[in-house]
C-alpha cells in the first residue's frame, strides 16, 4: 500500500517505526501475542497505554482539544498497520474509543474534565452497560430502569456480556428513563459508579476457558443525574454514534494481514506428512491465498472510507460492511489456523494467562497452543457489536433501501 | 455411538474401547482384549507423529531387534486416552524408509516399562490425551501382534464410522436446542424462529442432518470390500456437515452459544476433536476417492 503514501506519510511511518522499535517492550508484543481472548488483560494493556500517552498517541480517536492528535486519517492508517505488525497489543476500545468520544462529543464541560483525562491516564477503567438479557440484537427493548428521585436516578436492572466489568471502575449505561414513550425514545445514557452497594458480578466463562464478559445485576444503585450524558430520551441517538465507533472508525485489515503473514511463516515449517511443509500444500496454499484476497480487499475498503472520513464526511453503514467482512474473515483466519497444526491444534489448556514465565507448556508450539482458544473465542466476532444478521438488517435497510 | 454423541458423553469409548479394541481383534490378541472388554485394563493405540501429520505411513519411532527383546525408539503425540492408559500399542518401524507402507509393527508396551515418558494434556473437548516419548523401551519380541500397516485399515473404517456416527448424534443435539431456542427466544417482538434469515439458515442445517444420516447409515449397510471407502466418505462428509451446524447453532444462540453454560459449545468443542479422528476431512476424503 506504499504507493499512495506522500513523502511526509513515509515520514511520518518511520517515525511511527522507531517510536515501535524503541519503546514497545517485549513482554507486551508477548503478552499480546499470548492472548487468545478477545480483549487483553489490563495488566497488558495499561501499560502499553502509558507509553502511548507519554508519547502523546494515546487518543488519536478524540478531538485535539481532548488530547487528540490531528493525525489525518492516512496517518491513523499508518499508526494502526505499524502497530499490528510490531504485535503491539491491542487497546481497551472501552474507556478511549466508545465513551471517551461520546464524552467529548456530548459530555458537559464538568463531564468532560472529571472523566476524559482519566481514561487516558487509565486511572478509570470503563465498561459497557448496553445488552440485557432479553435485550441483545433487539437493543431497544432494554428494561433496565432509571427512576429519578431529586438529583439522582435509581437503577435497577440487569445488563450482560459486560466486557471487562471485574476491571471497571465505571459503566456507561442504557437505562429507560421514561417507559410510556416508544422504545428508542425513553432510553438516557447515564455514567455510573461501579464501587458502589447493589452492583453485583457474575462471570460468564467462555467456550475456552476465558473470564471475559460478565452479567452485571443493579439493585437500587445510583446514578447522579449530572452523569448523564445528553438529554433525559437522547441515549439511543448517543447509543448508535458509540455503535457505528464501535464498528468501524479503526482499521482491522492490519492486523488480519500481519496475522495471515505470521501463518504463511508457521505453515512453511509444518510438515505435510506426504511432501515437504504444509505450506507447500496446494489445497492449503489456496486456502491461504482467498483468505489473503479478502483481507487485501478489507484494507482498500477501510482506506476508502477513511478517505471520505478525510473529507469531512460521518461514518455511516459503510462501518456495517467492514464489521460484516472483518468478523467473518477473522473466523476463517482461526479456522484454518486450528486445522494448520494438525492434532496440535487440539490441546485447550485450562490455565491463564497462556504468556508470562507462569503459563503452561504448550504440546508442539506456543503458536499450536493458542490456536483452539482463540478459534473459539473468535466465534463471538460475529455476534456482539451487533451480530451479523442485524449488519445485514442495517445495511438492506439503509444503503440498499429494500 | 450416535446415541453417545445425543447424550454429549464425554466418555473414551471411541479412544479406549473401539480403536485398540478391534485392533487387538484383528491381531487375535485376545490375552489383551478380554480385560479391555472388561474394562480392567486400558489400551490405547500410540501410532500419530507430528511429523506425519495425517499419513498413516508416516512412522519414524524405530523397533530393533536386541536378542529376544526389541528396543523401540520415538515420540508419539496425540495419543487419544493415553493419559491413563495402562497398555500402549505402539507402531514401530522395523525396516525401511519414514514414510514406507512396509516394514510397520505394532508392539504393546506396558505405560509404565522404563524409558517411557508420558506427558499428558487436554484437548478441546476436555478429554486428556498424551505426547509419549519411548526411550530405549525394551520389550519382549513376543510383545509383537501379528500384522502390519494393513491392520490398522480396519480399525481406521470402524474408528471412522464410530466417530460420524457421534457426530450425527451431536447435530441433532445441537439442531434440537436450537430450533427450540429460536422457537422460544424472542426480540423485536417476535420469536426469532419467525425471521426468514432464521428459517433459511435452519433449513440448510436440517438438510445437512439429514443427509448426514444418510451417509452414516450408507456406511454401516456397506458390504466389507467397500467398508473402509465407504467410512472414509462418511466421516468426511459428517465432519464438514456437523462443524457447519455447529458454527450456526453458535450464532443462533447469540452471546450464550460462546459461553461454557451450554451444551452448544461443548457439542462444538467435541466436533472439532472427532473430526480429526485418523486425520481430518482432507485425509479422508482423499482416501475415499484413492479406494475409488
Amino acid at each position: 500500500m506504499d504507493m499512495s503514501f506522500s513523502a511526509s506519510d513515509l515520514g511520518f511511518r518511520d517515525e511511527v517505526r522507531a517510536f515501535l522499535a524503541a519503546e514497545l517492550p517485549q513482554r507486551l508484543r508477548d503478552g499480546m501475542n499470548g492472548t487468545p481472548s478477545v480483549f487483553v488483560e489490563p495488566e497488558i494493556g495499561l501499560e502499553w497505554q502509558r507509553i502511548l500517552h507519554a508519547r502523546g498517541w494515546l487518543a488519536y480517536q478524540w478531538p485535539v482539544e481532548h488530547g487528540g492528535t490531528g493525525w489525518t486519517p492516512v496517518q491513523r492508517y499508518i499508526f494502526e498497520k505499524e502497530c499490528a505488525l510490531a504485535d503491539a497489543p491491542s487497546l481497551s476500545v472501552l474507556g478511549l474509543k466508545l465513551v471517551g468520544p461520546v464524552i467529548a462529543h456530548y459530555g458537559t464541560p464538568a463531564q468532560k474534565s472529571r472523566f476524559l483525562d482519566r481514561i487516558l491516564t487509565g486511572e478509570d477503567l470503563w465498561c459497557q452497560g448496553y445488552s440485557e438479557p432479553g435485550s441483545g440484537s433487539d437493543l431497544a427493548s432494554l428494561k433496565t430502569r432509571a427512576i429519578r428521585n431529586g438529583d439522582k436516578y435509581i437503577v435497577n436492572g440487569t445488563k450482560i456480556w459486560t466486557t471487562h466489568a471485574h476491571y471497571a471502575d465505571w459503566m456507561f449505561c442504557l437505562a429507560r428513563t421514561d417507559p410510556d414513550v416508544k422504545p428508542q425514545a425513553g432510553i438516557s445514557f447515564l455514567l455510573i459508579d461501579m464501587k458502589q452497594p447493589g452492583i453485583t458480578i457474575r462471570p460468564i466463562i467462555g467456550m475456552a476457558g476465558d473470564h471475559e464478559v460478565n452479567q452485571v445485576f443493579l439493585d437500587d444503585v445510583e446514578a447522579l443525574v449530572e452523569n448523564r450524558v445528553g438529554e433525559e430520551g437522547q441515549g439511543w441517538t448517543i447509543a448508535k454514534f458509540l455503535l457505528e465507533n464501535e464498528r468501524g472508525g479503526s482499521c482491522a485489515a492490519p492486523r488480519l494481514i500481519a496475522e495471515l503473514d505470521r501463518m504463511e511463516r508457521l505453515s512453511l515449517a509444518q510438515p505435510s506428512g506426504i511432501n515437504g511443509a504444509l505450506g507447500h500444500d496446494t489445497e492449503f496454499s489456496r486456502r491461504m491465498a482467498r483468505l489473503k484476497l479478502e483481507a487485501e480487499a478489507l484494507e482498500m475498503t477501510e482506506l476508502r472510507v477513511l478517505g471520505e472520513l478525510a473529507q469531512g464526511r460521518k461514518p455511516g453503514p459503510q462501518t456495517s460492511l467492514i464489521k460484516l467482512v472483518a468478523s467473518s474473515l477473522r473466523q476463517h483466519i482461526d479456522e484454518l489456523a486450528v486445522e494448520m497444526f494438525g492434532y496440535d491444534g487440539l490441546q485447550l489448556a485450562t490455565e491463564r494467562p497462556l504468556y508470562g514465565n507462569e503459563s503452561p507448556e504448550p504440546i508442539g508450539s506456543k503458536p499450536a497452543q493458542l490456536a483452539m482458544p482463540t478459534y473459539l473465542n473468535s466465534r463471538a466476532w460475529t455476534i456482539f457489536g451487533g451480530s451479523n444478521e442485524v449488519q445485514k438488517n442495517i445495511i438492506a435497510k439503509t444503503v440498499l433501501g429494500l | 455411538m450416535e446415541a453417545l454423541g445425543r447424550g454429549l458423553v464425554a466418555e473414551p469409548v471411541l479412544d479406549a474401547a473401539i480403536i485398540p479394541g478391534t485392533l487387538l481383534d484383528g491381531a487375535g490378541a485376545t490375552a489383551l482384549l478380554d480385560p479391555l472388554m472388561a474394562g480392567t485394563t486400558l489400551v490405547a493405540l500410540a501410532h500419530a507423529e507430528r511429523e506425519a501429520r495425517y499419513n498413516l505411513a508416516h512412522v519414524g519411532t524405530t523397533a530393533r531387534p536386541r536378542g529376544d527383546t526389541v528396543v523401540i525408539d520415538g515420540i508419539k503425540s496425540a495419543v487419544l486416552a493415553g493419559g491413563a492408559a495402562d497398555v500402549l500399542i505402539v507402531s514401530a518401524r522395523q525396516s525401511g524408509g519414514t514414510r514406507d507402507r512396509d516394514g510397520i509393527g505394532f508392539f504393546q508396551v506396558p505405560a509404565d516399562a522404563p524409558g517411557v515418558d508420558r506427558r499428558s494434556y487436554r484437548l478441546a473437548d476436555g478429554s486428556v490425551a498424551a505426547e509419549i516419548a519411548f526411550r530405549g523401551v525394551e520389550v519382549a519380541a513376543s510383545a509383537q501382534l501379528p500384522g502390519d500397516l494393513d491392520s490398522l485399515t480396519p480399525v481406521v473404517a470402524t474408528a471412522r464410522l464410530a466417530a460420524a456416527a457421534e457426530m450425527l448424534g451431536l447435530m441433532t443435539l445441537l439442531f434440537d436446542n436450537t430450533l427450540s431456542y429460536v422457537k422460544t427466544r424472542t426480540q423485536f417482538g417476535q420469536s426469532l424462529g419467525s425471521f426468514q434469515v432464521i428459517q433459511h439458515r435452519m433449513t440448510d442445517a436440517y438438510v445437512l442432518v439429514e443427509q448426514a444420516r444418510s451417509q452414516v447409515v450408507r456406511a454401516a449397510l456397506a458390504p466389507a470390500d467397500d467398508f473402509a471407502r465407504a467410512a472414509a466418505g462418511a466421516k468426511a462428509f459428517v465432519a464438514e456437515a456437523a462443524l457447519t451446524v455447529a458454527h450456526t447453532a453458535v450464532q443462533m444462540h447469540g452471546g450464550m452459544g460462546v459461553t461454557d453454560e451450554l451444551v452448544i459449545g461443548h457439542a462444538l468443542k467435541r466436533i472439532r476433536v472427532l473430526a480429526l479422528t485418523f486425520g481430518d476431512a482432507t485425509a479422508a476424503l482423499d482416501d475415499y476417492r484413492r479406494a475409488a
